[in-house]
């Protein structure tokens, strides 16, 4: 699971995972050969100002086979607090690219050089 | 009296030089028979490897024809599934989400050898009308179903058309693209100039 998140991290911040909206905001879903994860942030249920960043793996028939929250990690691998901001920073990168943030930016710089 | 004509024979060639003769015609004769044999038998071998390599070019042709078949049938039932939705007919569109995702299942079939890509695209639309059947199901039950939710609803389903005509691009272009069919174009035009060749000889 560790790794899972290590790749979603860097592949999703290197704009590879096609993130897309979900019918419930703030949920964002990717889809691979016979999976899917969706990615959302929840409140902590220890504190209610906190977010907790939760990954959910869906298989083909779309029941949920596994689902993470960044507390869960407190290994030698992994520690909570980079856990946290490994997921934070992927949640925010998944938002921008279902959300179409950077096509939009992109947009709107073009049209501001002209 | 065929014995005796054999004996004649047989004592004519073994007087004479000839028996040698025929022995040395006899050795060349088994050796083409030899080289024609062998020759026979790789023609044979590569013509049941062409018939056999024609047979995957059709297979693949008949399955890339149905993939765009299926992919645009998929694309018609979900333009179908946006009027629905503004229409508020919900319990046929239970039926819409099943053929659907019976077709998405389908054209994620390995056989239409798409991209992980675009095979991800598809597991994500499953998703998606697996979601959207389970909410739509659950509001029939309670009796809630609310037209408000047909801009997001419908706003999901183009977003799947979007990513469902990239897939259909994708197949049409891999159809253009076959590196099969490109070597069997090579083969025949050069097949083409090999007898024009030869009837300008002649």
């Amino acid at each position: 699971m560790v790794k899972l998140i290590a790749r979603l991290h860097k592949q999703t911040l290197e704009g590879k995972i096609a993130w897309q909206k979900t019918l419930d905001d703030g949920i964002f879903q990717a889809g691979f050969p016979n999976y899917t994860i969706k990615l959302f942030a929840r409140t902590s249920p220890l504190d209610s100002s906190a977010l907790d960043y939760v990954i959910r793996i869906l298989d083909a028939e779309g029941e949920t086979i596994e689902e993470v929250a960044d507390t869960d990690f407190d290994t030698a691998e992994l520690r909570r607090n980079e856990a946290y901001d490994l997921m934070k920073e992927t949640y925010t990168a998944a938002r921008r690219i279902a959300m179409g943030v950077d096509k939009a930016l992109d947009n709107i710089l073009s049209e501001l050089a002209d | 009296m065929l014995r005796s004509a054999l004996e004649q024979l047989a004592r004519f060639l073994i007087e004479t030089k000839w028996g040698g003769i025929v022995n040395g015609l006899g050795l060349v004769v088994s050796v083409i028979g030899f080289a024609v044999t062998i020759w026979n038998v790789v023609r044979t071998k590569r013509a049941s490897e062409r018939a056999e390599q024609a047979v995957t070019i059709l297979r693949m042709a008949l399955n890339r024809s149905d993939a765009i078949m299926e992919v645009s049938a998929a694309i018609a039932i979900m333009e179908e599934i946006k009027r629905l939705h503004r229409a508020g007919e919900w319990k046929v569109l239970l039926d819409r989400y099943t053929t659907l995702k019976r077709l998405l299942v389908s054209i994620r079939n390995p056989e239409n050898h798409l991209s992980d890509e675009h095979v991800g695209s598809i597991q994500s639309a499953i998703q998606h009308f697996t979601d959207i059947e389970k909410k739509v199901e659950r509001s029939l039950a309670a009796g809630t179903t609310d037209q408000k939710k047909v801009p997001k609803l419908n706003e999901i389903v183009s977003m799947q058309i979007d990513a469902l005509a990239a897939v259909l691009t994708e197949i049409r272009q891999e159809v253009g693209k076959d590196k099969s069919w490109k070597q069997r174009t090579k083969w025949l035009s050069s097949l083409h100039g090999y007898i024009s060749k030869r009837l300008r000889a002649k």
